[in-house]
């Protein structure tokens, strides 16, 4: 497989960051640090725990990027740290929730509206706020990052015929949703 | 790709606030903590790399010290052992941190040619199997 001149330029400095270069760090972070966000903000939906849950991703990168052998696979293994970051803040929101039922589902309803507040909100876009974070999280990963199926699969942890029919079932429900707004 | 793959494609790009001016300050702050904590976290390692090998130094230092003033056949040999591996320590660190940086150098060379190589054929897009 041949390798785009970005993707050779991120290993070069992600071997950079392993002699401890923080030149190169840095502009790795300028490179990463965006799409990194946009994963985070729409698996969340909510702009201050994006940046929280980046910060923490990036705390996960800086431990264990002396560790990794294979610098290709630095781009599958940033958004699998962000995945798992993820499920851990919804893991804390649901279980926040549950003490406190009333208040985090009036947090919640309002945050997502706010992001909201201003946009265009087209069907598309609204149709996506009201699917499942997993699911926004498949999306973004092979709509907007473009990542082959295999590579989902690696950053979700889970085999690649799951990713292929969770996609599957998430256009579905895209479409649904869409279909549904429409008629209203 | 069908149309509403296209359209999610689309709609994806277009949405998030990371460039908005309220979001600045928040990221330069972020950005700045991310960097102090790998220099932080480089320095530990100097630190730790450091200690093990004054410790190993201190060790070769001690076992020679201690077998020029021992007396009899079984201390001298302990102490020879102590001393033994005190500079074994320490070769094996320096290797270690050799065959780190040799292999890390390599293959930053193997990814500069790469990069020139790619340059020469102007890819810019990611490519497919």
């Amino acid at each position: 497989m041949l390798k785009s001149r970005n993707q050779i330029y991120d290993e070069l400095l992600v071997i950079k960051c392993r002699q401890g270069d923080s030149t190169a760090f840095n502009e790795l972070v300028g490179r990463w640090q965006k799409r990194l966000w946009h994963f985070v903000y729409r698996v969340t939906g909510s702009e201050s725990a994006a940046w929280d849950i980046v910060q923490e991703t990036w705390y996960g990168i800086i431990k264990g990027i002396r560790k990794l052998e294979d610098v290709s696979v630095f781009p599958q293994w940033a958004f699998r740290i962000a995945s798992n970051k993820c499920a851990d803040w919804g893991r804390k929101q649901k279980r926040q929730e549950r003490q406190n039922k009333e208040l985090i589902k009036q947090g919640q309803s309002e945050s997502w509206e706010m992001q909201n507040d201003g946009e265009k909100t087209e069907s598309l876009q609204a149709a996506i706020g009201k699917l499942s974070p997993e699911r926004r999280a498949l999306l973004e990963l092979r709509y907007h990052e473009s990542f082959d199926i295999n590579q989902i699969a690696e950053i979700l942890n889970v085999p690649e015929g799951t990713v292929k029919s969770r996609l599957h079932r998430t256009l579905e429900k895209l479409k649904q949703i869409v279909e549904r707004n429409k008629n209203e | 790709m069908s149309d509403i793959e296209k359209e999610l494609t689309k709609v994806l790009k277009e949405n998030g606030r990371f460039d908005a001016d309220e979001n600045a300050a928040r990221r330069k702050e972020i950005e700045q903590m991310i960097f102090q904590k790998y220099e932080t976290d480089m320095f530990k390692v100097k630190v730790v790399f450091w200690i093990f090998f004054v410790l190993s130094l201190g060790m070769m230092a001690g076992g020679y010290i201690c077998l020029r003033f021992a007396n009899d056949t079984k201390a001298m040999l302990c102490w020879v052992l102590l001393f033994m591996i005190g500079f074994n320590s320490t070769i094996l660190m320096k290797l270690w941190y050799w065959v780190c940086d040799t292999k890390l150098n390599v293959l930053k060379e193997i990814k500069q040619l790469e990069l020139q190589i790619a340059e020469c054929i102007g890819k810019e897009s990611p490519s497919k199997d």
